[in-house]
């Protein structure tokens, strides 16, 4: 039953992919600006979780609680000085500038500050549910997959609810197909921004807490977590989380299989080749249209 | 619009008169850049060379090639692709294995390598160009994470460990340790220079100008005539090449290559050196290698947290002025010059707009704007062949004097500038007014010409007959004496 762990694996690790994604691909779309430190917010809860239980004695839920009270309030902080700075004074910056470079900066920065914090070693959040792993048959279910995907769902659930059936949901489907419409018809995008990074700021670090006792992370981790979620938002347009999502599953079971069939060594390498072939050869069908300009 | 043609038509006699003299051929544009580039690295090599400064200031300059090249690719034309660190390790691991395995040395391995890079963009770039906007982007991005699986997994080029090197760029048989590091030092501040030439040069061209539009708007230039997949993969061609040759210098200087120089990190590091420095200029790029490059090998709390420092550094810069330190210091020289003459031209200018405010620029010689006049050919690119009009004689049909083509001012509205109505603009700016336009001076007139065309039936060589507005096209051979 290789063919099945690894599909199982592979669905885990997709799903971690497809949150950061739609994380990544919802802020875009009432923003226009790619969010680089989603990985990074994730990489602050785990190993500021770790930081609080661990090294300063507190309880776990106060170490989780008081985490997740500091990303939010960063976040919040981050948007009404830099970006309000940014994007809605007098002369907004505007093109590849703002798409890329301010939410760059600000890994670095989390990244600096969390190796004085935290120091450079690996470490991981607590186990929320220990004990061995659950076996069906040949089945191997490891338990902290078993809350990943938990998590994956209920949020995802939770964005689609929000999206689909309210109206803050119907006004944030509407500045990402037009905002400029959008604040015409009333909708307050820098409302909407301010929201939904700090959402997407604590969500990323529930998941960092959840996933952490799988990998382990360190001060450095948070750039690759973002660039898969990149990646994956990448194939879905960055404007469609439906889309970024599937990508990110996708992406997670391909890499599984071709580093159980391939090669381990070169499975990433191979998968990497794959997804760029894709892009070149159907660049419409995966939704290149809409081009970074100015 | 009246004022407009007469600063133009000052600035065509003037810029012809600038044009043919010699000392505007003796300095080619974007030769003062490379100029100071050559003059102060040459300083600081000859007089830091052998301290740890001096070193420091000799890797920067590596990367500084490299962010020349991605000045023009990334910050200038837009076309962001992440290809430049993959680049930047063909050429360092390249030069290493042919200096240790086929023991060639460090100079003709770097040639080797560079031609190698070219060959190979130009197959590369074939295929990823095709992409363009976040698709380029992505597809881009795929190449470092391929290059390091590949590097890693890799014990030929040393896997995780690195390649080092015997060999070193100033060919070392019988010299001193103090030789070979200025003179390494030195032809990687030369090398630095005509990089630094290469990238202005192209820049101020008419090139450059193509470029500008393509970084505006794909789809326009390609309107405007612009070849947009040849210009496109000429600029990939281009940034990995400037790439390739900064690594080879790298591993020239350094003796040594590590994993990470194949790393995502490494193309995030050139990213961040360049929209500090400022994107859109080569110097600019030079000037963000060397901050950064500096804080990092400042031992001191900065190369601590650099990743801090980097953060805010960029954080702020931006900022406050998204064309980086660059585009500080232009801003400071346009406020400056507010105070004693007119402003700088604003390059977020569009491309016909830019090219009305060079003509306006260089019809004020007091106030130099971005240096010498243009020529007076038009500068949109489309017709951009500059020497391509020569200016002709010709008589103005309503003052009857005879001047030099009035054409060239505005040849981007071609049929208007080839109008037989169209008065010179002497009289123009005597009498104050604008040429008439073309053809349709006033529709009563408009039919008289059309019903004197029709009876005359006038046809063109290929025996077509000629419609009104290509009377209009046909008539300056008739006019002209």
């Amino acid at each position: 039953m290789k063919f099945g762990n690894l599909i199982i694996a592979g669905i885990t690790t997709g799903s971690i992919y497809a949150m950061f994604a739609v994380c990544v691909s919802v802020w875009y779309r009432v923003s226009n600006i790619l969010n680089l430190a989603v990985g990074d917010f994730a990489m602050v809860g785990a190993l500021g979780v770790d930081n609080l239980y661990r090294v300063k004695g507190l309880p776990l839920p106060v170490a989780i609680i008081t985490t997740l009270v500091v990303v939010a309030v960063f976040a919040y902080l981050y948007d009404q000085v830099v970006l309000r700075l940014a994007q809605d004074g007098r002369r907004p910056i505007e093109g590849i500038v703002i798409t890329f470079f301010f939410t760059f900066a600000l890994s670095f920065f989390i990244d600096g500050v969390a190796k004085v914090l935290f120091g450079t070693d690996v470490h991981a959040a607590p186990t929320l549910w220990g004990g061995r792993s659950l076996t069906l048959g040949s089945l191997n279910f490891e338990r902290a997959g078993i809350l990943v995907l938990a998590c994956a769902i209920i949020i995802g659930g939770a964005f689609w609810v929000y999206i689909k059936f309210t109206l803050g949901g119907k006004a944030l489907e509407a500045s990402g197909e037009n905002s400029i419409g959008a604040r015409i018809v009333g909708i307050d995008t820098r409302q909407y921004r301010r929201l939904i990074f700090i959402g997407t700021a604590v969500i990323a670090a529930v998941f960092g807490i959840v996933e952490s006792p799988i990998t382990g992370f360190t001060y450095l981790s948070g750039a690759t977590i973002s660039l898969t979620g990149f990646l994956a938002a990448a194939y879905g347009g960055f404007r469609k989380p439906g889309r970024a999502l599937v990508a990110g599953l996708f992406i997670g079971v391909l890499e599984a299989l071709l580093g159980g069939y391939v090669s381990a060594e070169y499975g990433d390498t191979v998968l990497y080749a794959i997804l760029a072939a894709a892009i070149l050869a159907w660049p419409r069908a995966l939704g290149f249209e809409s081009a970074v300009s100015g | 619009m009246n004022q407009f043609l007469a600063a133009s038509s000052r600035a065509f006699q003037w810029s012809s008169a600038v044009a043919s003299s010699r000392a505007a051929r003796r300095v080619p544009r974007g030769g003062a850049p490379a100029v100071i580039v050559l003059v102060v690295g040459a300083i600081i090599v000859l007089n830091y060379g052998l301290q740890y400064t001096g070193s420091v200031l000799v890797l920067s300059a590596c990367y500084a090639i490299v962010t020349a090249g991605m000045a023009v690719q990334i910050g200038f034309s837009q076309q962001i692709a992440f290809s430049q660190s993959v680049f930047f390790g063909v050429g360092a691991y390249g030069v290493a294995m042919l200096n240790t395995h086929y023991n060639i040395s460090v100079l003709l391995a770097t040639v080797i390598m560079v031609v190698a890079a070219a060959l190979a963009a130009l197959l590369l770039g074939s295929v990823v160009t095709r992409a363009s906007g976040l698709a380029l982007a992505v597809a881009t991005l795929m190449l470092p994470l391929i290059a390091v699986g590949y590097v890693s997994g890799t014990d030929f080029l040393g896997g995780p460990v690195g390649a080092p090197m015997n060999g070193t760029l100033w060919p070392s048989t019988g010299s001193s340790t103090t030789l070979v590091a200025l003179g390494g030092g030195l032809i990687v501040v030369v090398l630095l220079a005509a990089v630094v030439f290469i990238a202005s040069r192209i820049l101020s061209s008419d090139i450059g100008l193509e470029l500008f539009v393509l970084g505006v708007d794909e789809r326009t230039a390609a309107a405007l005539g612009v070849r947009t997949p040849r210009r496109k993969l000429e600029l990939f061609v281009l940034g990995c090449v400037f790439a390739a040759l900064g690594g080879a210098l790298y591993v020239g200087t350094q003796q040594f290559v590590p994993e990470t120089v194949v790393d995502p990190t490494t193309e995030l590091a050139l990213l961040i050196m360049l929209f500090i420095g400022g994107r859109r200029s080569p110097i600019g790029a030079v000037i963000g290698a060397l901050v950064i490059q500096y804080l990092q090998g400042a031992s001191n709390w900065v190369s601590v947290n650099i990743l801090i420092v980097e953060g805010v550094l960029l954080t702020v810069v931006l900022l406050v002025d998204p064309e980086g330190l660059s585009g500080m210091v232009q801003t400071g020289i346009a406020w400056l010059r507010g105070k004693s003459g007119p402003a700088a031209v604003d390059r977020e200018l569009v491309p016909a707009e830019l090219a009305a405010a060079d003509l306006a620029a260089a019809a004020t010689p007091a106030a130099g704007g971005r240096g010498r006049p243009r020529s007076p050919a038009c500068r949109c690119p489309a017709w951009s062949r500059r020497r391509a009009a020569p200016p002709q004689t010709r008589r103005c049909s309503r003052c009857a004097a005879s001047s030099r083509s009035t054409a060239a001012s505005a040849c981007c509205t071609t049929s208007r500038s080839r109008c037989p109505n169209a008065a010179c603009s002497g009289c123009a700016a005597r009498t104050g007014r604008a040429r008439p336009p073309c053809s349709t001076s006033s529709p009563a007139a408009w039919r008289r010409r059309r019903a004197r065309s029709s009876s005359a039936a006038p046809t063109s060589p290929d025996g077509r007959r000629t419609s009104g507005s290509s009377w209009a096209s046909a008539a300056p051979s008739r006019l002209s004496t």
